[in-house]
């Protein structure tokens, strides 16, 4: 004979309770919070020495990676306070992670922290760290068709940045259907194309950066 | 993805409220919207739950589609994130279940027999 227990427990609840104790603790800081998600070699990293160039200690950035502090070094060259989370086989970051690497940071005159997550379209989509908003990475060596299939990211992200653009010559890339299909499954995502290497589009990514959409 | 995660999760949140009674049946149900492969996530409650809590354990996985509320204020079933709203085409929408993973109930060995 046995007995039937009714539970209904999310297996989610854990991550996301952390998330909302992290977005609690953002917002009482006034910290402008971002979690960067896009491919290996998108070029968020590059991006951000360019970003931590022009906020120097204004900003912080918390890197992922499954292994090396590569991406904090550069981080650190640039002029912005980092910390490197190892994740040593992890697919992208959790909300606990993000909490343990953000306590160790000096907070003094922090407006913008940056989680730069482990490079994936796939996996960080879906685990909340309590940032105010996903900015999506499409790079154009990377192929048009990846808005489509790769939904869950894109439909999540309150931002799209189209990166190399300075790449738009050699690449047959339609950025018109990217444009497109990402409207499509999400009509308020801001869109900015931009390349770091030349300076195209950074202003309108150091405006959202500095105030938002 | 991540269904050994989420199998061990339901690993925890089944131990912490057993009450050190034993586990003869636990009932799983995921939304069609969570990222998971149902087999592949079957395959991983069995593993971790047996391991656990002995080759007793019966595990039922059932799969649920999401809804998702339209702008328009049409409330539909959604199965894949790129369905269009049945009633204005558009996708305007805010999903309202469907991507989360739960523990729905366990049984345990009714002892008082």
């Amino acid at each position: 004979m046995s007995k039937k227990i009714e539970m209904n427990l999310s297996a989610r609840e854990r991550n996301e309770r952390a998330a909302k104790d992290n977005q609690t603790l953002f917002k009482a800081l006034g910290l402008r919070v971002l979690n960067l998600i896009g491919s290996p070699g998108c070029g968020k990293t590059t991006l951000l020495e360019k970003s931590a160039a022009h906020f120097k200690d204004k900003m912080a950035v918390i890197e992922g990676d499954v292994f090396t502090s590569i991406d904090a070094e550069r981080i650190l060259k640039h002029g912005s306070r980092a910390v490197q989370i190892e994740t040593g086989g992890g697919c992208h970051l959790n909300a606990e992670q993000v909490r343990r690497a953000f306590d160790s940071l000096d907070k003094n005159g922090l407006k913008i922290l940056i989680i730069e997550n482990v490079g994936n379209l796939v996996c960080p989509s879906t685990y909340e760290l309590g940032e105010a908003g996903k900015v999506a990475f499409l790079s154009l060596p990377e192929g048009d068709e990846k808005i489509v299939k790769y939904p869950a990211l894109f439909m999540r992200a309150e931002m799209l940045i189209i990166s190399k653009v300075d790449l738009k010559e050699v690449l047959d890339f339609n950025i018109d259907r990217v444009r497109e299909d990402v409207r499509k499954l999400n009509p308020d995502i801001n869109i900015i194309e931009l390349s770091a290497k030349t300076g195209e589009g950074l202003p309108a990514w150091f405006d959202y950066l500095a105030k938002g959409r | 993805m991540h269904e050994m995660a989420y199998a061990d999760e339901i690993r925890q949140l089944v131990d912490q409220n057993r009450q050190g009674k034993k586990i003869v049946a636990v009932t799983v149900e995921t939304g069609k919207l969570a990222g998971i492969v149902p087999e592949a996530l079957s395959f991983c409650l069995e593993t971790t739950l047996q391991e656990a809590f002995g080759e007793q354990v019966v595990v039922t996985l059932n799969c649920v589609d999401g809804e998702a509320l339209c702008a328009c204020g049409t409330s539909f079933k959604v199965s894949e994130p790129f369905q269009a709203c049945p009633n204005c085409q558009g996708y305007r929408k805010t999903i309202t279940s469907g991507k989360d993973v739960f523990l729905k109930s366990f049984e345990i060995e009714d002892e008082d027999e």
